[in-house]
C-alpha cells in the first residue's frame, strides 16, 4: 500500500515506470530511441542560435579545412563552419516537413473522408486521380511542380504536399468505408444523428491511430524529399543552411577527397529521418499490433 | 495457355484510363500551377513582346480546353514537342537515354530482390532471431539514408580513395558495344565484346548498387512480411509434416506463394525505383533519363521537362502492366 | 519396460511446454499410452485441451519456443533425441498427417502432380520421374479419384476431393503411421460420410495404424478401436470404444457424451458442459476438470488422481480409486 501512494505522489516515478514497461518490449524501444532522436533534432533547431559556434552564412575561418578542434566538421568551400550548417539545416528540414505533411493531412483527411462516406461517382473519381498520383514516383512530381514553382520554403513544402495527400486519402477513405456500415455508425443513425456529426463524432476518432502512424512516416519522407529537392537544386535559394543543399555543393569537391563536406549534412538526414521512422514504425506496431506480425 | 493471353488483353484496356488520367495530372500540373511556363523559361524580367511571341508559339493562347486536346492529340502520334534548347524532338532525346535508365535500373532492380528475398526469407525463417533483428534493423537504417549521399560515400570510397572504379558515366570513350538493344551490358553479352562487357561493368557497379541496396531495405522487409504469414499457413506446415527439407519449404514452398504479394508491391516501389534513378543518375552522371530532366530543368526547357515525365507515365504503367501479367503466370488463380 | 513385438507408439510422461513470454503453457502434460500396429486410437477433447499439440509433437513440427520432455519411442526409436534432418526423413514415409483444412492444406501455386512427386522423390531420391508418377496415379486412384487429375492446380477440386487428395498424400509412401487431425470437420456432413467411409476402406486395404483426433465423438465411433479422452493437457480416460459409449466413466467423458446430438445415448437430453476449459499456464491444482465437473468432491480439488483400472478402462477421477 505504502508503495502505492509513492507511486502516485511522484509524476516522474509514473513516467519512469511507464518508460521502464515500454523499454521492456521491441516496439517500445523503438517508440524511445525515435523519440529521443527526434527530441535531439528539435532542440538543435530551437537553440540553433546557442549552439552554433558559428554564424552558418558568413565565412567563419579558411576554406577546406578538415576537421579540427576549432571547426568539428571542417570548413565548406567559403570557409563556413559544416557543424553551424548542420545545426541551422535542421530548421529547413523540421519547417518543410511539418508543413508539408500539416498541409496534405489538412487536404487529404477530409477528401478521404468525404469519399468514403459519400461514396458514388464522387468516391470513385476522386480515388482514380489519387490513386494516379499515388502510382506516380513522388520526387519526380515534386520535382516537376517545384520547377514551375521556383525555390522557397512555401513553394517547396506545396510541391511535397501533393505527393503525399494521396496516402491521406486513401487510407482515410477505405476505413471509412469499411467503418460507415459498422454496428456503432448504423446506432448513431438510427438515433437521428446528422450526417456531420456522424462523420466527426464516430467516424473520424476511429481514423486517428492510422492518421498519427502515417503522419510521422511521412515526415520522414517528406525530409528525404525535401533534401533530393535541393540536392537537385530546387530547394531553398542559398545561403539559408540547408542539408541537401550542402550535399550538392560538396559534391563538387568530392574528388579532392574533401568528405566531411557531404558526411555530416548526409548524417544528419539519416539520423533525422530514422527517428521519424522508428516513432512512426513503433507507433504502428503499438496502436495497431496485429499487422505483419504473426501470434 | 490462352487464358493467360486473355488476361494480358484485359489488363492492357484497363491501363488506358489510368494513363488518361496521369496525361491529364501532368498537363494540369504543370499548366494550372501558379508558375507559367513562359515566366518559368524566360525568366520574370523579361520583356513583355518575346513574352507575348512565346505564348504564341507554344499555344498557351488557346483555350485550356483546346490546348489539353491539342496535347493529347499530339502525344498519340507521338510528339512531344521539340526541346527550346536543342531544337530536337523531345522524344527522340528521351529514347537516346532511355536504354541507360533500363540498364539501370534493372540493374539495381536484381540487386535489390537478391538481397530482398535472401534475407527476407532468412529473417522469416528466423523469426525473432538474431538474423530476423538485423535484417530488421537493416531494413529501418538503410530506408533513412538518402540514395545520393550514400552514392556519394560509395564515390569517396571506392573511386577517390580506394581507385577501383570509375565515379561517373557509362563506360569509358570508344569503348561502346556494338549497338543492338543499346544496354551495354547486353550487348557487349551478345557480341562477345568482353573488353567493353568489363568496362560497362565497372561502371555500372557503384551507381547501380547504390541504388539496388537502398531499395532493398523496402524488398527485406516486404519479404519477410509477406514469409512470415504464409510460412503460417496450413500448406507449409502440411509440406513439413510430409518431411520436405526446410530449405524447400521455406523457398518452394513458402516463398512461390508469397510472391504474387510481393511482385505486387514491388511493382508499386517501382515508382520510388525511378525516383531513386534519377537522384543516382544525377549524382554519378549516368546519362539517363533522370539526369536529362534534372538538366532540362536548369535550362527550363519546358517541352523536355512535361516530354520526360509523360515517358516516365508511361514507363511506369507498362511496368504495371508487366508486373500484373507475371503474377498471372506465376499464380494460375489469376488467370482464370 | 519391455516392448511388445507389435507396440508400434509408446508415450510415458510426455509433457510439450510452450515458453511464452508471459508463462509455460503447459498444453500436453504428462501422457502416457502405447499404441499397436494396426491399431487405431481416437484422441477426442475439446479444443485447446492440446489433443492437436500432441499430434504434432509425434511429428516434432512444433515451434522453436517449444520444450519436449518424457519419453516418445515410434517403432523402436526415441523420437526426442532425433535430430531435425532424421526427423525430416521420418515424416512422410513413416509418420503422416492428414490435416483439418483441406483447402488451404495444398500448396495454391503447385500442380497435384507435383506434390506427389516432391514428396516421394525427397523420400526416395534415386526414383525416376516415371515411377514417382505411377506411384501417385495408383493412390489418387485408391482414393477414388481419376489419375488424368494429376495435372490439375488443387483449386480445381472441390473440398472433399482435396482431402482424397491430401489422404493420398499422407498414403503413397506406406507409412505405418497416419495421423489425422479433424479430417472430416471442415468439410459438409454428406462428404463427411464419404470420407469416413473412404478412411475405413483404406485401413483395411493399407493395413496401417491411425491416431485420429477430433472433437466429434461421432467420427470416431466409426473408426477407433479404442479411444482417449484428453482434458486440458491430461488423459481423462482410455477404453474400448465400445466399452467408452456403453458406459463411460469420467465425468467429464459422459458430459462429452450428453453433449453430442444424435448421441448413443437415446434417452439422455442434449446439454452443454457448464464453464470453459482451464487456463494452461497455471492450472488448478488437483484434478483439472475439477471446477468444472457436478460430482467433484473435496479430495477431486485437492489432489490430482492418478488413473485407476476400471474394467479394462483407465480412469482419472477419484470416485473409481483408493482416496487412501
Amino acid at each position: 500500500m505504502v508503495e502505492k501512494t509513492v507511486t502516485r505522489r511522484f509524476l516522474s516515478h509514473r513516467i519512469a515506470t511507464f518508460l521502464g514497461d515500454l523499454s521492456a518490449s521491441a516496439t517500445g524501444k523503438m517508440i524511445i530511441v525515435g523519440l529521443i532522436l527526434v527530441l535531439f533534432f528539435f532542440f538543435l533547431a530551437i537553440f540553433a542560435p546557442i549552439i552554433s559556434p558559428f554564424n552558418p552564412i558568413h565565412a567563419a575561418g579558411k576554406g577546406f579545412l578538415a576537421p579540427n578542434h576549432k571547426f568539428w566538421f571542417g570548413t565548406d568551400n567559403l570557409g563556413r563552419d559544416m557543424l553551424s550548417r548542420v545545426i541551422y539545416g535542421t530548421r529547413i528540414a523540421l519547417m518543410i516537413s511539418f508543413l508539408s505533411v500539416a498541409m496534405a493531412s489538412i487536404i487529404g483527411v477530409p477528401l478521404g473522408l468525404m469519399a468514403g462516406y459519400v461514396g458514388k461517382l464522387f468516391d470513385r473519381i476522386m480515388t482514380m486521380i489519387m490513386d494516379s498520383i499515388y502510382a506516380f514516383p513522388g520526387l519526380i512530381l515534386a520535382i516537376a511542380i517545384a520547377a514551375m514553382l521556383g525555390p522557397g520554403v512555401i513553394n517547396i513544402s506545396i510541391a511535397i504536399t501533393v505527393v503525399y495527400v494521396p496516402t491521406y486519402y486513401r487510407v482515410v477513405r477505405n476505413q471509412v468505408t469499411s467503418l460507415k456500415n459498422e454496428l456503432f455508425v448504423e446506432g448513431a443513425r438510427a438515433i437521428g444523428a446528422k450526417n456531420r456529426t456522424i462523420l466527426s463524432r464516430y467516424i473520424f476518432p476511429s481514423t486517428f491511430p492510422s492518421i498519427v502512424v502515417i503522419m510521422a512516416m511521412n515526415l520522414a519522407d517528406a525530409i528525404m524529399t525535401e533534401a533530393g529537392l535541393s540536392y537537385l537544386g530546387l530547394g531553398i535559394a542559398p545561403p539559408t543552411p540547408d542539408w541537401g543543399y550542402d550535399l550538392n555543393n560538396g559534391q563538387r569537391f568530392l574528388l579532392q577527397n574533401d568528405w566531411w563536406m557531404v558526411l555530416f549534412p548526409g548524417l544528419a538526414i539519416i539520423l533525422i529521418v530514422l527517428g521519424f521512422s522508428l516513432l512512426g514504425e513503433g507507433l504502428n506496431e503499438y496502436l495497431n499490433p496485429n499487422i505483419g506480425e504473426r501470434r | 495457355m490462352s487464358s493467360l493471353k486473355y488476361y494480358v488483353i484485359t489488363r492492357i484496356l484497363l491501363a488506358i484510363p489510368m494513363m488518361l488520367i496521369l496525361l491529364t495530372i501532368v498537363f494540369f500540373v504543370l499548366r494550372i500551377m501558379p508558375g507559367d511556363p513562359v515566366t518559368a523559361i524566360l525568366g520574370p524580367k523579361a520583356p513583355p513582346e518575346v513574352v507575348k511571341q512565346m505564348r504564341a508559339n507554344l499555344g498557351l493562347n488557346d483555350p485550356i480546353a483546346v490546348q489539353y486536346v491539342k496535347y493529347l492529340g499530339k502525344l498519340l502520334i507521338g510528339d512531344m514537342g521539340r526541346s527550346t534548347l536543342t531544337e530536337r524532338p523531345v522524344l527522340t532525346e528521351i529514347l537516346e537515354r532511355f536504354p541507360a535508365t533500363v540498364e539501370l535500373t534493372l540493374y539495381a532492380m536484381v540487386v535489390a530482390i537478391l538481397i530482398g528475398i535472401f534475407w527476407g526469407s532468412e529473417a522469416a525463417r528466423r523469426y525473432d532471431k538474431i538474423t530476423d533483428i538485423t535484417a530488421r534493423s537493416y531494413a529501418i537504417i538503410v530506408y533513412s539514408i538518402p540514395v545520393f549521399w550514400f552514392g556519394m560515400m560509395m564515390q569517396l570510397i571506392f573511386g577517390v580513395n580506394l581507385h577501383w572504379l570509375p565515379v561517373s558515366g557509362r563506360i569509358s570513350p570508344m569503348m561502346e558495344p556494338t549497338s543492338i538493344t543499346r544496354l551495354y551490358l547486353v550487348d557487349a553479352l551478345i557480341t562477345g565484346n568482353w573488353e567493353s562487357l568489363w568496362n560497362a561493368f565497372r561502371h555500372i557497379l557503384l551507381p547501380g548498387t547504390t541504388l539496388g541496396i537502398v531499395i532493398s531495405s523496402i524488398f527485406v522487409r516486404m519479404v519477410r512480411g509477406n514469409m512470415l504469414l504464409t510460412m503460417n499457413m496450413d500448406f507449409v506446415k502440411a509440406a513439413r509434416a510430409r518431411g520436405i527439407k526446410e530449405r524447400a519449404v521455406v523457398y518452394r514452398h513458402a516463398l512461390k506463394n508469397a510472391f504474387v504479394p510481393i511482385l505486387t508491391i514491388m511493382g508499386l516501389q517501382f515508382a520510388l525505383l525511378l525516383a531513386g534513378a534519377v537522384l543516382t543518375e544525377t549524382t554519378f552522371s549516368w546519362p539517363g533519363i533522370g539526369s536529362y530532366l534534372v538538366m532540362k530543368i536548369r535550362y527550363r526547357d519546358f517541352a523536355a521537362i512535361q516530354g520526360s515525365i509523360v515517358f516516365i507515365a508511361f514507363f511506369i504503367i507498362v511496368v504495371s502492366i508487366l508486373i500484373d501479367v507475371i503474377n498471372a503466370w506465376i499464380d494460375p488463380r489469376i488467370r482464370y | 519396460m519391455g516392448r511388445d513385438a507389435n507396440t508400434l507408439l509408446e508415450l510415458e510422461q510426455l509433457r510439450v511446454y510452450y515458453n511464452l513470454r508471459h508463462g509455460i503453457v503447459k498444453a500436453v502434460d504428462g501422457i502416457s499410452f502405447t499404441m499397436k500396429e494396426k491399431e487405431t486410437i481416437g484422441l477426442v477433447g475439446e479444443s485447446g485441451c492440446g489433443k492437436s499439440t500432441l499430434g504434432l509433437a509425434l511429428m516434432k513440427i512444433l515451434p522453436s519456443t517449444v520444450t519436449m520432455m518424457g519419453r516418445l519411442h515410434f517403432d523402436g526409436e526415441d523420437i526426442i533425441s532425433k535430430s531435425e534432418k532424421e526427423m525430416q526423413s521420418i515424416r512422410g514415409s513413416k509418420i503422416t498427417m492428414i490435416f483439418q483444412d483441406p483447402m488451404t492444406s495444398l500448396n495454391p501455386v503447385m500442380k497435384v502432380k507435383d506434390h506427389f512427386i516432391e514428396m516421394i522423390r525427397t523420400h526416395i531420391p534415386k526414383i525416376s520421374e516415371e515411377e514417382a508418377m505411377s506411384m501417385a496415379a495408383k493412390a489418387l486412384t485408391a482414393v477414388g479419384i481419376s489419375e488424368s487429375r494429376l495435372n490439375e492446380y488443387p483449386f480445381e477440386f472441390s473440398g472433399g476431393m482435396r482431402q482424397r487428395v491430401m489422404i493420398a498424400l499422407g498414403l503413397v509412401l506406406n507409412p505405418k503411421l497416419v495421423i489425422a487431425d479433424e479430417p472430416t470437420t471442415s468439410l459438409d456432413v454428406n462428404v463427411q460420410a464419404q470420407i469416413i467411409e473412404l478412411i475405413k476402406e483404406l485401413k483395411r486395404k493399407f493395413n496401417m495404424s491411425m491416431l485420429l483426433i477430433t472433437h466429434d465423438l461421432g467420427v470416431v465411433a466409426e473408426l477407433a478401436d479404442r479411444i482417449i479422452v484428453m482434458y486440458a493437457g491430461h488423459i481423462m480416460e482410455i477404453s474400448d470404444a465400445i466399452e467408452l459409449y456403453e458406459s463411460p466413466k469420467h465425468p467429464y467423458t459422459k458430459a462429452l457424451l450428453h453433449s453430442i446430438p444424435n448421441t448413443i445415448i437415446e434417452d439422455m437430453d442434449l446439454s452443454y458442459i457448464p464453464g470453459s476449459p482451464p487456463n494452461l499456464i497455471s492450472p488448478p491444482k488437483g484434478c483439472r476438470f475439477a471446477p468444472r465437473c457436478d460430482k467433484a468432491m473435496k479430495i477431486c480439488r485437492e489432489k490430482e488422481p492418478p488413473l485407476f483400472d476400471v474394467n479394462g478402462a483407465k480412469v482419472k477421477c477419484w470416485l473409481y480409486g483408493d482416496k487412501e
